[in-house]
């Protein structure tokens, strides 16, 4: 049976009605919120984020930064990847990751390579973390995880090559977040994944490549957090001052995107250092962000701690950043060029499946899936 | 004569094939052969000739779309300087309609048995070659055939890239394929007329 989307109409049209409603007075308190911001010294922020914030602020809160001029001549390199996950329905155990990386030099000398790299993890060690007599399979979220160490080895392999020719003011771009984050993960195996993580960071510092994650549309929420700490908030705020506990906080349910919507095209935020987990890297590994008007939207730039403390470093990745949104209509073109050579549709999946299955028919091997998914292939009635 | 000292160049890789048309992949970004032009399709049983119909070019990718990309100056080739990976996610292919086949005996202008294998290698045919299968011109039929509007403009293309593989003796191949077009089209003066003007030959009094 499929979806019925006739019992759905109502629901969306009300969806639509809702969302075109003022929430909660969202423009007033998001108002309050940018005032607060525009109020408070460094000093009496900073003095708030030590108290366990996940943000500190490293320049004045109402920073506001115009895009720098562009270098004459740039490299701009991303990775990126997706994977196919182990099925524990399917004849075999293993999991595949497509690597996709592009390297594209801008200036008088234009070039550009792209490429992807498929790996299939089939052993015993690939297909588990395992520590001392701890071990977990390498499947979902440890997968992602996985997924994002092996993303940023693929940078740091780019930024190498790009020293070692001399590529022009680098630059080097990463999906997301530049940490390796979720709570639903073990300690041990985020412990582990994370020494690798930190060790392809390191090359790029080695490498001389400053590095950034770029996230579009991020739902973080850490400036909003930092402005609920200050005092100046919780004496006005009925449920952060204690008056009415079930009240929803004056400053719930915004985004920091929203917080900057007021940045001008091509102008970042101030930069803020992130702590909570990112407190367990060593300094010059902590990422430090910002978020930055790309014309499109308000991205948020999560800066490696080497690069963001050297001025000329951060001036390039942000001028390069915003060239790279205004090319690829929006979005870092080096990025979306990265992900395309990633892509795995669900036909590779199929046929990747289908090879494995010959190869263990080749060997005399049983090629057949758990009964649960053969009922669902074969969809008898 | 036209000089044949070249090598035969690899213009293309097959992508699509049927027992009548051939879709390659070109080497390179936006050079196609001409519209009209001889090609020959590599095959484990002999080459096929074909001859080019259409060219495009598109995104690589299935669903991808261009967009506009110029912007003051940067315009035309300067397009292709500000943004070096649209060569890498482009695509020009082009199709050529399969005329003939190289036999035991020679070239045959018919169909070919089996069309050749997919990502198998296009080469641009050579002056000598094309002297060689335009020896007979019952492959104008098959052109002719091809469908207006497109047919005469492409038949009449190919007369003239066929022409200067005979360098000197073009005029000379010229009124050979005239008459073959003459009495392929005995009972359609207009269309005769329209396709003789397209090689600038004089239409037959």
């Amino acid at each position: 049976m499929t979806l019925d989307l006739g019992q759905l109409g109502g629901q969306i049209r009300a969806l639509g009605g809702h969302l075109a409603g003022d929430q909660d007075g969202y423009q007033e308190r998001l108002a309050m919120a940018r005032a607060l911001l525009a109020a408070t010294a460094a000093a009496d922020l900073a003095a708030v984020a030590e108290e366990g914030a996940a943000a500190c602020p490293r320049e004045a809160p109402a920073t506001r930064v115009p895009c720098p001029p562009l270098p004459p001549a740039y490299t701009a390199m991303a990775a990126d990847g997706s994977q196919i996950e182990p099925d524990r329905h399917a004849p075999a155990l293993w999991y595949l990751l497509n690597l996709g990386a592009a390297c594209i030099e801008y200036g008088p000398r234009p070039r550009a390579e792209l490429a992807s790299e498929p790996t299939l993890y089939y052993r015993r060690e690939d297909l588990y973390v395992t520590v001392g007599n701890r071990e977990a399979p390498l499947e979902g979220n440890r997968l992602e995880l996985r997924r994002h160490v092996a993303e940023m080895a693929r940078l740091a392999d780019l930024a190498e090559r790009a020293r070692a020719r001399g590529a022009p003011a680098p630059v080097a771009l990463a999906d997301g977040q530049l940490l390796l984050w979720n709570h639903r993960i073990e300690d041990f195996v985020r412990d582990q994944l994370t020494a690798a993580f930190q060790d392809a960071l390191r090359r790029c510092i080695a490498a001389a490549v400053p590095v950034a994650g770029y996230i579009s549309r991020p739902r973080a929420t850490d400036v909003l957090d930092l402005l609920r700490r200050l005092p100046a908030h919780r004496a006005t705020c009925p449920r952060c001052d204690g008056a009415a506990r079930e009240q929803p906080c004056t400053l719930g349910g915004l985004h920091d995107r929203a917080l900057f919507a007021d940045l001008a095209e091509g102008e970042r935020s101030a930069l803020f250092e992130a702590r909570g987990l990112a407190g367990r890297y060593p300094p010059e590994l902590r990422p430090w962000f910002c978020y930055l008007n790309v014309g499109r939207e308000v991205a948020r730039l999560e800066i490696l701690a080497w690069a963001a403390e050297r001025a000329d470093l951060r001036a390039r990745l942000h001028a390069v950043v915003v060239e790279q949104c205004r090319l690829g209509g929006g979005y870092p073109v080096v990025l979306a060029r990265a992900h395309e050579q990633a892509v795995v549709t669900a036909g590779d999946r199929r046929r990747v499946n289908e090879l494995v299955r010959r190869a263990l028919a080749g060997h005399g091997l049983p090629d057949q899936p758990s009964a649960k998914q053969a009922a669902k292939l074969a969809r008898a009635v | 004569m036209v000089s044949d000292d070249a090598a035969p160049e690899r213009i293309g890789e097959l992508i699509e094939v049927t027992s009548h048309a051939l879709v390659a992949q070109s080497v390179r970004l936006h050079q196609a052969p001409p519209l009209g032009s001889f090609v020959r399709a590599a095959g484990p049983s002999g080459p096929v000739y074909a001859v080019v119909c259409e060219v495009r070019t598109t995104s690589l990718e299935a669903g991808g779309r261009p967009i506009a990309r110029g912007y003051a100056d940067v315009i035309d080739e300067q397009i292709y300087q500000a943004n070096p990976d649209l060569e890498l996610v482009l695509r020009t292919e082009f199709q050529a309609l399969c005329v003939g086949y190289e036999a035991a005996d020679g070239p045959r202008q018919h169909l070919p048995p089996q069309p050749p294998p997919l990502h198998y290698s296009v080469y641009a045919c050579s002056p000598a070659e094309v002297r060689r299968f335009v020896a007979r011109l019952d492959y104008l039929r098959a052109l002719l055939a091809a469908g207006p509007p497109l047919a005469d403009e492409l038949t009449a293309a190919n007369l003239r890239q066929a022409a200067a593989a005979f360098g000197a003796a073009r005029d000379e191949f010229l009124v050979r394929a005239g008459r073959a077009l003459a009495l392929l089209l005995h009972d359609d003066y207009d269309r005769l007329a329209a396709l003789l003007r397209r090689l600038r030959v004089e239409a037959p009094a």
